[in-house]
């Protein structure tokens, strides 16, 4: 997933209506620790358009957006979505095929390994920490997923996104 | 083989990772109070617009659901109000019975009625209470209007009441004023649907105008002398030479009762004074409104008098403080005089 210089004006739109998304339809329609994360979905899809170290940056941005709006230990949040947004476009010049599948993988994983990096920065313990990786965290990242292809299916003409297969 | 481009991206990237996870691990080692600020000025800032659409979110979610709670308040409401004007019949009732209760001189049992959703429903009446409660057969029912019937048969627990819808009911009556005497029985020709009553063997040199009250005379063992029965509402028919039958309207409707209060203090008392006229009731609410009209002149007499005292140690205090009472004393006509003043009355 590539996108052109000539649709940055679609990816300001795609932010903006993922930003929506994630703190107005998500918080209203969508109660509950397992619904899908937008932010997170934004994030891999600029990161892994993007060199690494613009991911990086990115996901710092995204971050600090995420510890500014939860109650949850300031940094936490920049460093998980960092290092997320740095692998997720890392990942994509591992990844060459890009197919529906890669992408749900590329969100499911970018969306598990965030929670488990926020809650193993944020000082949980370990019978909470194993609990919501494996319950909660898990099924956030299987919604994340979901939502992200669908969002990649609805905005592939837009964004000009290449997709093999 | 990298060129040396893609090594120069590569260190920037990886600069650019080092960067933000050392600024990210400064932010985790701030104190919380410190990260709290920093993330309040952040939401104040350059977040708040991202913060208002999340409290919008947040206000629509609890939106829907107080008006959830709002709709079922509503429900319940109506619910309930659908029952207020069976509790208001209800209440008045019990405030009749009540000051009946209190009217009557003679012993009696409160009961209530226990109908059936039958066609006979109005001539037998079954009442909670019996033989254990002190119930005993031939007893005379009241209801606050009048005469209901007579105990027909008791149980321990219950008792059944003839009422005077009954084809077999009778009861001595006389007209207000005793100038005629005969017997009240159900009307023969009334549907059951319609029940009335009949005054029978009434003199025939007698009438009896529209409205005047029939109350049972205390006659035959069964009933004290006083009780409502019905108001003459005109002749039903002749028998020529001898006999006049009136059509009454009934005191009390058995159908309608709810509670009853079973008298038991024989017949040799009459408890006439426990039905008073209606002239009767409304001199004794006149009476109550005098009374209330008295209360309330006392206490402006009291409100004056408090006043008065007022004034008067005012005017000693400015006396005390210019030499010159005059100065502060307030118009005569300002101030209110007690009923029980002692002045002289105005020359005619």
């Amino acid at each position: 997933m590539i996108f052109s210089r000539a649709n940055r004006f679609a990816v300001a739109l795609l932010v903006l209506a993922l930003l929506l998304l994630q703190y107005f339809v998500r918080p209203r329609f969508i109660p509950g620790g397992a619904a899908p994360d937008f932010l997170l979905i934004m994030l891999v899809m600029l990161a892994s358009s993007t060199r690494p170290g613009t991911g990086a940056i990115t996901g710092f941005l995204t971050g600090v957006l995420a510890d500014a709006l939860t109650p949850a230990a300031m940094g936490a949040s920049m460093l998980a979505h960092s290092i997320v947004g740095y692998l997720a476009s890392w990942a994509r010049a591992v990844f060459f095929a890009e197919n529906y599948l890669v992408h749900g993988a590329l969100f499911f994983a970018g969306c598990w390994l965030r929670n488990l990096l926020v809650l193993a920065f944020s000082g949980t313990s370990f019978a909470g920490f194993l609990h919501e990786a494996l319950t909660t965290g898990a099924l956030q990242a299987l919604t994340t997923a979901i939502a992200g292809m669908a969002v990649v299916f609805v905005t592939r003409e837009w964004l000009d996104v290449r997709l093999e297969g | 083989m990298l060129s040396a481009s893609d090594r120069s991206y590569s260190r920037r990237d990886s600069v650019a990772l080092a960067a933000c996870v050392a600024v990210a691990i400064i932010f985790l080692m701030l104190s919380d109070s410190a990260g709290q600020a920093v993330s309040a000025a952040l939401r104040k800032s350059v977040f708040s617009p991202v913060v208002w659409l999340q409290s919008q979110a947040e206000l629509g979610r609890t939106s829907r659901s107080r008006f959830r709670a709002v709709v079922a308040a509503r429900d319940s409401a109506a619910l309930v109000a659908q029952t207020v004007p069976v509790l208001r019949a209800e209440n008045a009732r019990l405030r009749d019975l009540l000051t009946l209760s209190h009217r009557v001189q003679t012993d009696f049992i409160a009961a209530e009625v226990l109908h059936q959703s039958t066609v006979s429903d109005e001539r037998m009446l079954l009442i909670n209470a019996g033989t254990r409660q002190g119930v005993s057969a031939f007893e005379p029912v009241v209801s606050p209007e009048g005469l209901i019937g007579v105990v027909a048969g008791v149980t321990p627990t219950s008792a059944s009441v003839m009422t005077w819808a009954h084809p077999d009911f009778r009861v001595s009556a006389y007209a207000a004023g005793g100038r005629v005497v005969g017997m009240v029985a159900p009307s023969s020709s009334a549907s059951a649907s319609e029940a009335s009553l009949e005054f029978r063997a009434a003199s025939y040199r007698d009438t009896l105008p529209s409205g005047t009250l029939i109350l049972s005379s205390g006659l035959g063992g069964v009933y004290p002398k006083g009780i409502p029965v019905g108001t003459v509402t005109g002749v039903a028919r002749e028998q020529e030479g001898w006999e006049r039958i009136y059509s009454l309207r009934p005191a009390a409707n058995p159908s309608a009762a709810a509670h009853l209060l079973v008298l038991s203090a024989g017949t040799d008392s009459t408890i006439a004074a426990a039905f008073p006229s209606d002239s009767i009731l409304s001199a004794a609410a006149a009476d109550s409104i005098r009374a209330a009209h008295a209360q309330d002149s006392l206490l402006r007499v009291r409100i004056a008098d408090s006043v008065r005292a007022w004034l008067r140690d005012s005017i000693t205090d400015a006396s005390r403080g210019t030499g010159d009472a005059s100065a502060v004393q307030p118009p005569a006509s300002r101030v209110p005089r007690p009923a029980s003043s002692t002045d002289p009355a105005p020359s005619q």
